[in-house]
């Protein structure tokens, strides 16, 4: 794909100011000059083998890989340029892992952070069989990729075949 | 002591869901509960007073299945505790600038991407 405009770019794109609040669209469908909004682009990594090798970081992915118990069998990218403006909310409902303690964020600052952000929080409520993340807050030039991982013993596939992750 | 083939019923309690005294009780009847003091001062130099089994049991069974460990234990204790961690310099710098780079191109009509 050589054009953000191509009819083959699968990219999407949440907006969360202006007149495009609450709009999703196609990437190649966002109006030029809406990058100065706040958004959030999902799963660069469809197309980029540089955020590819960001996320799968070896320093990076060994580490997640020791939290999550195993290779992740599927992974999400967010990839927020400012603030993501989004109410706290339970990711695992979006990306459901086969159980509760099977799935792992990590949040790539790409610029320094200016202001402590609010990292995720595991709510220790018992009650609960998902854990909560509240999503981060950056300042207003700072951007920052999310990538979220699924692991589990048995199958999973996410219904997204970009999602799934083969080693 | 006994050899790793036996062992492997305690491969997977690490991860398990199982609750510490069901894999201490476990580990102990695994390696021999006398082992298991002998092999925490040797093996870890864990000196006897400050010897707590539950996590002498998991760093054993890191040390004989050669599982790496990336986390210290109080990164691991962190993790546990706060659900989150912060890792300072993983990435490389030129990583983090070549995406950056990467945004701004995915952002331009006309641009070339990375597909492989």
């Amino acid at each position: 794909m050589e054009n953000r405009k191509h009819d083959d770019n699968p990219l999407v794109i949440d907006f969360w100011e202006g007149e495009l609040t609450g709009h999703r669209m196609h990437f190649k469908n966002a109006p030029d000059g809406s990058r100065r909004l706040i958004s959030k682009l999902n799963d660069v990594h469809f197309v980029s083998k540089i955020c590819r090798n960001l996320i799968l970081d070896e320093a990076l992915a060994s580490v997640l890989a020791e939290l999550l118990g195993g290779d992740p069998l599927a992974i999400e990218t967010l990839t927020f340029e400012k603030e993501s403006e989004q109410e706290d909310h339970f990711d695992p409902y979006y990306m459901p892992a086969p159980s509760a303690e099977e799935m792992v964020v990590s949040s790539i600052f790409l610029e320094k952070v200016g202001t402590r952000p609010r990292l995720p929080q595991k709510l220790l409520d018992p009650s609960l069989s998902v854990f909560r993340w509240q999503y981060l807050r950056l300042g207003q030039t700072q951007r920052s990729t999310l990538g979220q991982r699924v692991h589990s013993q048995g199958a999973f596939r996410s219904r997204h075949p970009g999602r799934n992750y083969n080693r | 002591m006994k050899n790793e083939a036996q062992f492997e019923g305690t491969r997977s309690l690490a991860h398990s869901t199982r609750s510490i005294p069901q894999i201490e009780r476990i580990t102990k009847n695994a390696i021999g509960a006398s082992a298991t003091t002998r092999l925490a001062q040797r093996r870890l130099e864990i000196p006897n007073t400050s010897f707590r089994l539950p996590e002498f049991c998991m760093a054993l069974l890191d040390r004989l299945f050669n599982r790496s460990t990336n986390l210290s234990s109080n990164q691991r204790k962190f993790w546990d505790e706060h659900g989150y961690l912060v890792l300072k310099g993983v990435l490389k710098p030129k990583e983090i600038r070549a995406y950056l780079d990467e945004l701004d191109s995915l952002w331009k009509t006309g641009n070339t991407m990375t597909t492989p």
